[in-house]
């Protein structure tokens, strides 16, 4: 019984690395924290704090700095190094483009989270719930034009030239919209047009080109998860026991086989790439 | 790198509160006198402050004489109620309608002076309120650097419509190093920096009584 369910594990895991190649749009090469859920199906634990925040330098009007962002917020920003760079890029082309954008929100703690939620919940307004939060991650970032800077955000700030212009331009920098419209019944939330969260620019390319949420990507790229299978939180405190290919590499290399979490008793097949570029294929026990 | 926690108490519930919103239409009553207010060991005549502002103010006058060797001066800071309604009516018999007096000085009630929390600055050798202090070495550096020690420039230009004064680069008010900070860095009056802080932090300000014409 066990050897059959071994070959089948097998033979699963060989299909779905042939299949993404056979698909006609090339599924992206992705680091998997950059794709992080912290939604209610995949929360994050309370201790998970970003390791590589910085903080966002404020562009003031009589100040050039092309490595500062406007800002509209009443603490610091922070978000990880690899996002905020790529918002800092993203706010100047949108300048040249005679857009000028605002950052209200970053980095938010599980802490932080936790005294929103109360608050929230004592307005009766709904609220995601601590550790389901996007903001947690360090990638996500509320973005709006100057007119929105203090509004309460509503969707129609995706009337606005400012909405426009991320919704038709924020991939070409890694962002896309975390809550688009028409999507509430796979994401859980309404329409967000402010709220950015950085995937990078390949997994951001394919997400537009396939008008796809961030759950949706990845069901593509952990087809086990969309199975239904029971999946244990994308942060193990400490240990990660799956690795997938690091920081995508500008060159080239061949798409990542799909990562089943681990059972007790099941045997796990890990498809890594090497340093070489070639596939290693190891299989273990889980215990 | 820990980020900046909310605040567990919504700041400012009391009139004292360094974020306390005055302006034409969020008033204080004629009976409010700040509780804990000394004069500013600086030069200068009126220099009376709620006691933390006065501080600061130190702070930041002997930072402006290290750093630029220009002694800024006081022209006044807290002013009472009847104090400030004499200034208002004498104004007002300047330049003749209340619509012109408005633009320039605050009716009684309706001044940042009365909370101790605000103060009009000028340096050595001057001692009038114009916008040529902006010209001069002290107002420069004022502008630039008033918001390390906890202060703003309160009335700045394009904030008109929202401040509902002229520009005044004399007038600072004390709102504490964080805020001011931010609101620095964001480039708005204090009534959208208190809409943002409200909206971040899910709290109620107290933003003064309002004041029906």
């Amino acid at each position: 019984m066990a050897a059959v369910r071994k070959i089948i594990s097998i033979l699963m895991v060989m299909l779905m690395i042939a299949a993404p190649a056979m698909a006609e749009d090339t599924l992206p090469q992705v680091n998997n924290e950059l794709l992080w859920l912290a939604s209610s199906q995949e929360p994050l634990v309370d201790s998970y704090e970003p390791g590589d925040l910085v903080k966002l330098n404020s562009r003031r009007s009589a100040e050039g700095g092309t490595d500062a962002v406007y800002t509209a917020s009443t603490t610091s920003i922070q978000l990880r190094a690899e996002a905020a760079a790529a918002l800092v890029s993203m706010c100047n082309a949108a300048e040249a483009d005679k857009t000028v954008l605002y950052v209200r929100q970053g980095y938010r703690s599980y802490h932080d989270e936790e005294v929103r939620y109360t608050r929230m919940e004592k307005r009766g307004e709904a609220a995601q719930k601590p550790g389901e939060c996007d903001y947690q991650t360090g990638l996500a970032v509320t973005v709006v034009g100057k007119d929105w800077r203090t509004k309460t955000l509503t969707d129609e700030f995706a009337q606005t030239k400012e909405g426009k212009w991320l919704a038709d331009n924020a991939a070409a920098y890694g962002f896309v919209l975390r809550y688009p419209e028409n999507k509430q019944d796979i994401t859980g939330w309404a329409a967000e047009p402010w709220h950015l969260r950085y995937v990078g620019v390949e997994a951001a390319a394919y997400m537009q080109r396939n008008g796809l949420c961030l759950e949706e990507l990845r069901a593509l790229v952990n087809p086990v998860e969309a199975a239904g299978v029971a999946v244990a939180p994308a942060v193990v405190e400490g240990v990660e026991t799956i690795k997938i290919t690091p920081t995508p590499e500008p060159a080239p290399t061949p798409t990542p086989g799909p990562t089943p979490e681990p059972v007790e008793g099941q045997m796990v097949v890990l498809d890594e790439v090497g340093p070489d570029g070639d596939h290693e294929i190891g299989f273990y026990h889980e215990t | 790198m820990v980020s900046a926690p909310l605040d567990e108490a919504a700041p400012q519930h009391d009139i004292d509160g360094t974020l306390f919103l005055i302006n034409r239409q969020w008033r204080v009553s004629k009976n409010y006198i700040p509780e804990l207010m000394r004069q500013a060991e600086v030069s200068g005549k009126v220099r009376t402050m709620q006691v933390e502002a006065a501080a600061a103010l130190e702070e930041m006058y002997a930072a402006c004489k290290e750093e630029e060797n220009i002694t800024l001066t006081t022209i006044s800071g807290y002013r009472s109620y009847a104090t400030q309604r004499a200034i208002y009516n004498r104004k007002l018999d300047s330049v003749g309608s209340k619509a012109k007096a408005d633009e320039y000085v605050a009716r009684a009630g309706a001044s940042e002076h009365q909370l101790g929390m605000a103060m009009d600055v000028s340096q050595k050798g001057r001692s009038n309120l114009s916008t040529s202090f902006a010209r001069y070495g002290g107002g420069k550096w004022l502008m630039e650097n008033c918001w390390r020690f906890g202060f703003i420039i309160r009335y700045q230009k394009g904030w008109e419509d929202v401040t509902g004064y002229e520009y005044e680069p004399w007038h600072v008010r004390y709102v504490g190093k964080e805020a001011a900070a931010a609101i620095h860095d964001n480039e708005m009056p204090l009534e959208h920096y208190l809409l943002l802080l409200r909206q971040e932090r899910l709290i109620d300000i107290i933003i003064g009584e309002k004041v029906m014409e």
